[in-house]
């Protein structure tokens, strides 16, 4: 009996008895649309992150600047 | 006093109904399932490429099988889900629901996409058409469609809650397609064939062949699992944006 392989090369392995095309398309467009769908989901998380860290520094400014402005406008009424 | 199971559940159940609890707690259930379903894909897609044998009518083109059937059990089981998850919104109103739901829809888009390509390509060598106008095929399209549909109203339609609705409505209504999908192998006698698996009878192939798919099987839920709640974790942010928790979130990100 032969080891427990079902291919006893790696080229029997890719050709998978002469329907190679169609074992590794199938497997390759998979692997593909789930990659697709990972990064541009990643993508999509990463630019609304990064909008909001935008957004929130910009208001942390803000409120900064407007805190500030309320002490400077209290010292020019002594 | 010690609280029963049951109001233990029922506390369980209202908190991850809160986007604000839901997002530290499912973090856990994320990489038990991710690692899980990571080296059950592995184990079964390793096996199931290599170390099976060749059938004797297809030679290896079967090997497609590890990936078919695990891809179209997905999606289908996945509208179940958004089926009922529509009627739980729609009645009760509960926002995290439609969180889930919208985490959910593209990853099953994905599936059944996965499923129709594999099991055209699959068609070939086996029937020698990619093709074939077949109850079980023409209702997996239906699916797709529909999942399409609902992928575009909820990233189209205006304000949110009426695509929530719309996406509810057809989530609620399309689910009579699941029936059909699974059934009419049997109703009709038709190109693809019947089921592998029963809860009744023995598999028709060898435990050699059938174990590596019940691997990816169980492999792709947990996975398709694990992305929904990453997912639902940045809508949780992104529905409940302004308040002071997210706030504090986006912060620490």
């Amino acid at each position: 009996m032969n080891s427990i392989w079902a291919f006893e090369t790696w080229s029997d392995f890719f050709q998978m008895g002469h329907h190679g095309f169609y074992v590794w398309s199938a497997y390759g467009i998979s692997f593909g649309l789930v990659a697709a769908l990972v990064v541009v989901s990643w993508a999509q998380s990463r630019r609304w992150q990064l909008q909001a860290q935008r957004q929130l520094s910009r208001q942390k400014l803000q409120a900064q600047h407007d805190a500030q402005k309320k002490k400077d406008d209290r010292g020019l009424q002594e | 006093m010690k609280q029963s199971l049951w109001s233990r559940f029922k506390i369980w159940f209202f908190l991850m109904s809160s986007p604000y609890h839901f997002f530290d707690k499912i973090v856990p259930w994320i990489y038990w399932t991710g690692g899980i379903g990571a080296a059950f894909m592995l184990v079964g897609l390793l096996w199931g490429l290599g170390i099976a044998p060749p059938d004797y009518q297809q030679g290896h083109s079967f090997r497609i099988i590890y990936i078919h059937v695990p891809a179209a059990s997905a999606a289908m089981s996945a509208y179940v889900l958004l089926a009922i998850w529509g009627v739980i919104f729609l009645v009760w109103k509960i926002r995290m629901v439609d969180i889930l739901a919208q985490s959910l829809v593209p990853a099953g888009m994905v599936a059944c996409a996965i499923a129709l390509i594999t099991g055209s390509l699959w068609g070939i060598p086996t029937w020698g058409t990619a093709w074939a106008a077949d109850a079980r095929i023409l209702s997996m399209a239906l699916l797709l469609f529909l999942y399409i549909g609902l992928f575009l109203i909820r990233a189209q339609v205006k304000p949110l809650g009426r695509a929530q609705q719309i996406a509810a409505v057809i989530a609620i209504v399309g689910v009579l397609n699941i029936p059909v999908i699974k059934y009419s192998v049997e109703w009709v006698a038709t190109l693809h064939q019947g089921a592998t698996f029963t809860l009744t009878e023995k598999p028709k192939m060898p435990p050699t062949m059938y174990v590596p798919l019940i691997f990816t099987a169980f492999g792709t839920y947990f996975l398709m699992f694990a992305w929904t709640m990453i997912q639902a974790r940045w809508l949780c942010l992104q529905r409940d944006s302004g308040k002071s928790w997210v706030t504090e979130k986006i912060a620490k990100l």
